[in-house]
């Protein structure tokens, strides 16, 4: 691992990379460009609706786990940029204010419900779907579960990194916490991540 | 050793884009939003009732408060001046009485009608109380009642006393002077013929041509006289 690293260095292997739809929306601010500067809130919303909002869902149920509460959540930080489109002093940063939206109201649904799950009694673990059955993906199924496994800061500087391909500084400026705080996590996340996948294999 | 964590990056890069798209977003997400942003702004607006409501409660009270006081303020002194005047206007009725006490010294003197008269003319203002009592107790205010009623001819005080007299004297001045001395001789007038022989100074010349002059003396012996003539 190098020792110098810019601060916009992405992962590594970028060019073994999937490129896969909610990669490149969640990473990229070009799909709205400098449209969304004179435009009204309906306007904004209905063009970062139709950009971002599927994979900002799909960010949300990777640190949720949990697809009704992902959309909520979604639709909330969309809800309230609508609120706040006349304050935000740079519309190019609509997808920032979005992605840093759901991350914090994703930790705050965690938060909750750990709450919650502290108080109320163990329901039934999740049964692993036909799908993942039929596929056979177990590695998948293992990585996910290692994933939730994980505490929330590191789950989600792992998911930022891994899923929506962000910098340590977008990742930073998303957490709400310094760059140096994001390669802790991040590193702490592999290590646990790769312990655990070790046990299992 | 630094192959490994990029192995594991790219098998979690790998779970987690399978595990997203794998996701499929409910189709009417941007109808719930926009339902939410407007149940958002109903929510604002709800708000705003609720404070222009209480504003404008408040402003009424504050209105009411403001005006009440002033309201007060008016009465008080407007009812103050429209006693004072309503006794000044009208001689007979017993808002006289309260301007009494300077009358009794005057009639304390029986003779003091002269000087009661001669106040009147002097001093109009002060006189208009001293009629009242004076038909009925005293001759002395009875003079004072004549120079009140000057300005207004048509005042109350003829009235009680002798009504048709006031538009008979210009008619008939001496014919009122022999009403009234029939007058004396009809009984009814006698209650109030003691005070009216009293005052009589002026002759009935005098009481003729001065319609309310005619109240004080002849007024009450020409009452009678009158209606059995017209009659």
């Amino acid at each position: 691992m190098p020792l110098n690293e810019p601060e916009e260095r992405k992962p590594s292997g970028k060019a073994e990379r999937p490129t896969d739809v909610t990669t490149e929306t969640l990473v990229a601010d070009r799909s709205l460009g400098a449209a969304p500067v004179g435009w009204d809130a309906d306007m904004a919303v209905t063009a970062l609706y139709s950009a971002h909002y599927r994979s900002l869902v799909r960010l949300a149920v990777l640190l949720v786990r949990d697809m009704a509460t992902a959309e909520e959540v979604v639709q909330d930080a969309f809800v309230a940029i609508h609120g706040a489109w006349r304050r935000l002093r740079d519309t190019d940063k609509a997808l920032a204010y979005l992605r840093q939206s759901v991350v914090n109201r994703s930790r705050s649904v965690l938060r909750h419900r750990a709450v919650v799950e502290k108080y109320a009694p163990k329901g039934m673990p999740d049964a692993p779907s036909a799908e993942n059955g039929a596929i056979g993906e177990f590695e998948r199924s293992a990585v996910i579960e290692a994933l939730r496994g994980l505490p929330a800061r590191q789950r989600e500087a792992l998911v930022l990194r891994y899923y929506g391909d962000l910098s340590e500084a977008q990742i930073a400026h998303a957490m709400g916490i310094s760059k140096g705080a994001v390669k802790s996590h991040t590193a702490r996340g592999m290590a646990a991540l790769r312990t655990s996948l070790e046990q299992l294999s | 050793m630094t192959d490994s964590p990029d192995e594991y990056g790219e098998l979690l890069r790998r779970a987690l884009s399978a595990e997203a798209n794998s996701v499929v977003p409910s189709p009417d997400g941007l109808e719930i939003i926009r339902a939410r942003i407007e149940r958002r702004g109903f929510r604002w607006l709800t708000w705003w009732r609720t404070g222009a409501s209480v504003a404008g409660a408040l402003l009424v009270a504050a209105t009411i408060v403001m005006v009440v006081p002033q309201f007060r303020e008016q009465v008080i002194p407007q009812v103050s001046t429209g006693t004072v005047n309503f006794t000044e206007s009208t001689p007979p009725p017993d808002g006289s009485a309260t301007s009494r006490p300077p009358a009794p010294p005057q009639p304390s003197s029986g003779p003091a009608q002269l000087p009661a008269v001669g106040r009147s003319e002097a001093g109009s203002p002060t006189l208009p109380p001293t009629p009242t009592p004076s038909r009925s107790t005293t001759p002395s205010t009875r003079p004072t009642s004549r120079a009140t009623p000057a300005p207004s001819t048509h005042r109350p005080t003829p009235t009680p006393t002798c009504p048709t007299p006031l538009d008979d004297p210009p008619v008939d001045p001496s014919g009122i002077s022999k009403q009234c001395e029939e007058a004396e001789a009809t009984p009814t007038p006698t209650k109030t013929r003691p005070s009216a022989p009293s005052e009589s100074p002026c002759s009935a010349d005098e009481c003729g041509p001065s319609d309310d002059a005619s109240p004080p003396m002849p007024t009450e012996a020409s009452i009678p006289a009158p209606t059995p003539v017209s009659s």
